[in-house]
């Protein structure tokens, strides 16, 4: 029970999260792109609470906004790879044969080259773009998917309900995605929480190289980046993005492992009763 | 054990050849044109000139005849001529990889030095106050980006302390720093798999046997616990060797430190597609050699295990 609300309490930080990534632009009354050169590089006051970046514009406003971009790209990134990677395991478990081989061993390349080295010379050929590096990072993250869900189909696939399944006539769409999916569903969503915190940290590296956002997108790694020869005089515009990131990829972390351990406890309730 | 190590061998020429099949692929479905981007500053360049240099690059040629061409050409360490220097990639790429291979390492000693003494004292006290410190700092570790840690490296050693110079500097102090960041990230994650693997060992039976007898705490943990632990830390350590290769490259531009990784960025800014094939192909091939000799030394250090049972490479 302590677990289960420990990963309420996350799920709750998350969303807030999410929430704030929402409306951030629509409730702030400055334009978060408005310059104003009088005031560049305020220290943090009551009027700009983290102070003002070279252009003059609200670091606070900025690191508002910047969670859109940032939280949302990282979500639809560690979605589509969930979603993708899963898909394909699931199907080469279901059927193994030559495809199974031949997608197993592309796997194995993709994970067998170091992931941001991959990751920086896609995006980097395509040039900037924050759908670029959401693009090179799902090429390097589908893969651990695919092999989770592909071991655990190989093992579900034994179970009695499958083949209670096959003989009262279900096919093999019905099988693979009502059947055996919500089964192996729990290690998935584990995963990819517990994916969020890493993706984010990679897509905002990947800006901060100025691979991914590209100015004067409020995005917290290009933020970071733009914000580097300022640190000397005045410091709040690289930390106010950078405790953003922090404090994000913190919340994620946490809700991925008391997810994780809640899941557990679960499994293992789950086995003593039908023992 | 020498057919265990042929077997792995071929396995490392099959895996060799994907990734430069998947890396010449990506790169030239993705580059566009080359002569193009080579003319895009020569104003006025005709189509007719265009086409010839195509023609002289062999890029006329069909996709799988260019890619044969250029494993050959690669096979004896040549990956061409870069497109801005003109030079030789091979030779600007092997000037700088020594740099590289000297920060990784140091980096690695680090690693080494800090997470496996504090994995062991948070999995020997488990649930006192050592062991939740150790795991809050590891915690943070885990959700600090690298680039956000070298940055508060420099703002506390450079503009507060006024240690260190903050780029370039000359000789031991100017790789403190970025040591210091590449450990930090790599130390959270792996003092915490440490603690995992040692609770795990510690809860065997041949560790309540010891203590039975009256063996000391330390000679249990010292010579049984940690032996048994360790084709499990080499294991996380090639594993991870990959992610330390990749990370190197934002810690090196931030801290203009001269090595492969920098030089690949800079490659990335100015579209220079050979040195980047060079980059991908030679730091997968790095990670694939260390993970090759991994899987053949955990099987020197654990006779146990099974041949044929390798995990991925």
């Amino acid at each position: 029970m302590k677990r289960k609300s420990k990963c309420l309490l996350f799920s709750i930080l998350a969303i807030g999260i999410v929430t704030i990534a929402l409306i951030a632009p629509y409730i702030t009354y400055y334009d978060s792109n408005k310059q104003d050169l009088m005031n560049a590089l305020q220290p943090p006051s009551k009027e700009h609470l983290f102070g003002t970046d070279r252009y003059g514009r609200d670091m606070f406003l900025r690191v508002l906004v910047g969670a859109r971009c940032s939280v949302f790209s990282t979500l639809l990134l560690v979605f589509l790879s969930s979603v993708f990677g899963t898909t394909i395991g699931m199907i080469c478990g279901y059927f193994e044969g030559i495809v199974d081989t031949v997608i197993m061993k592309l796997s194995d390349v993709f994970l067998s080259i170091p992931g941001m080295v991959f990751a920086l010379a896609v995006a980097g050929v395509l040039g900037g773009g924050i759908a670029n590096a959401v693009f090179a990072l799902l090429l390097i993250s589908w893969p651990k998917y695919a092999r989770l869900a592909r071991s655990q189909v190989l093992s579900e696939k034994r179970n009695t309900y499958v083949d209670a399944a096959i003989l009262s006539g279900s096919n093999t769409i019905q099988i693979i995605f009502i059947h055996i999916l919500p089964n192996i569903f729990g290690m998935v969503v584990t995963t990819a929480l517990l994916d969020i915190g890493t993706m984010m940290m990679e897509l905002a590296g990947l800006s901060f190289l100025g691979l991914g956002a590209m100015p004067p997108t409020a995005e917290w790694g290009l933020m970071m980046s733009s914000g580097r020869s300022m640190i000397q005089t005045s410091p709040w515009v690289i930390l106010a993005p950078g405790f953003a990131i922090f404090i994000t990829v913190s919340i994620f972390n946490l809700l991925g492992d008391s997810y994780r351990d809640w899941m557990d406890v679960r499994h293992k309730e789950k086995g003593s009763t039908s023992k | 054990m020498m057919k265990y190590i042929a077997k792995r061998l071929l396995h490392f020429v099959l895996i060799v050849l994907g990734i430069t099949g998947l890396t010449f692929l990506l790169i030239h479905s993705v580059s566009g044109d080359a002569v193009d981007i080579l003319y895009d500053n020569a104003t006025g360049a005709s189509e007719a000139v265009k086409d010839a240099t195509r023609n002289k690059l062999g890029l006329n040629d069909p996709q799988f005849i260019q890619y044969v061409r250029w494993l050959g050409h690669m096979v004896q360490g040549d990956f061409g001529v870069s497109y801005i220097s003109g030079n030789r990639v091979s030779d600007t790429f092997m000037s700088k990889l020594p740099n590289t291979i000297y920060l990784t390492l140091t980096s690695i000693v680090f690693t080494v030095c800090i997470s496996i003494p504090l994995g062991i004292i948070a999995a020997t006290k488990q649930n006192t106050w050592a062991d939740y410190l150790i795991r809050f700092l590891s915690f943070i570790g885990n959700a600090l980006p690298g680039f956000f840690v070298s940055l508060l490296l420099i703002l506390f050693f450079c503009v507060k302390l006024n240690w260190f110079l903050a780029v370039g500097g000359e000789g031991i102090k100017s790789i403190i720093l970025p040591t210091l960041t590449l450990a930090f990230a790599m130390s959270a994650k792996y003092t915490r798999q440490i603690r995992t693997v040692v609770l795990e060992e510690l809860g065997k039976d041949y560790v309540i046997g010891a203590r039975a007898r009256g063996v000391k705490e330390t000679v249990i943990i010292y010579s049984s616990v940690l032996k048994c632990c360790m084709p499990a830390i080499v294991a996380l350590f090639a594993l991870s060797f990959g992610s330390l290769l990749g990370g190197t490259a934002i810690i090196e531009s931030i801290f203009l430190w001269d090595g492969v990784g920098k030089l690949a960025l800079d490659a990335i800014m100015m579209r220079d597609i050979p040195m980047i094939q060079a980059y991908v192909i030679w730091m997968s091939l790095i990670y694939a050699v260390v993970n090759v000799i991994a899987d053949i030394s955990y099987r020197v250090l654990d006779p146990r295990i099974t041949r044929g049972k390798e995990g991925v490479l």
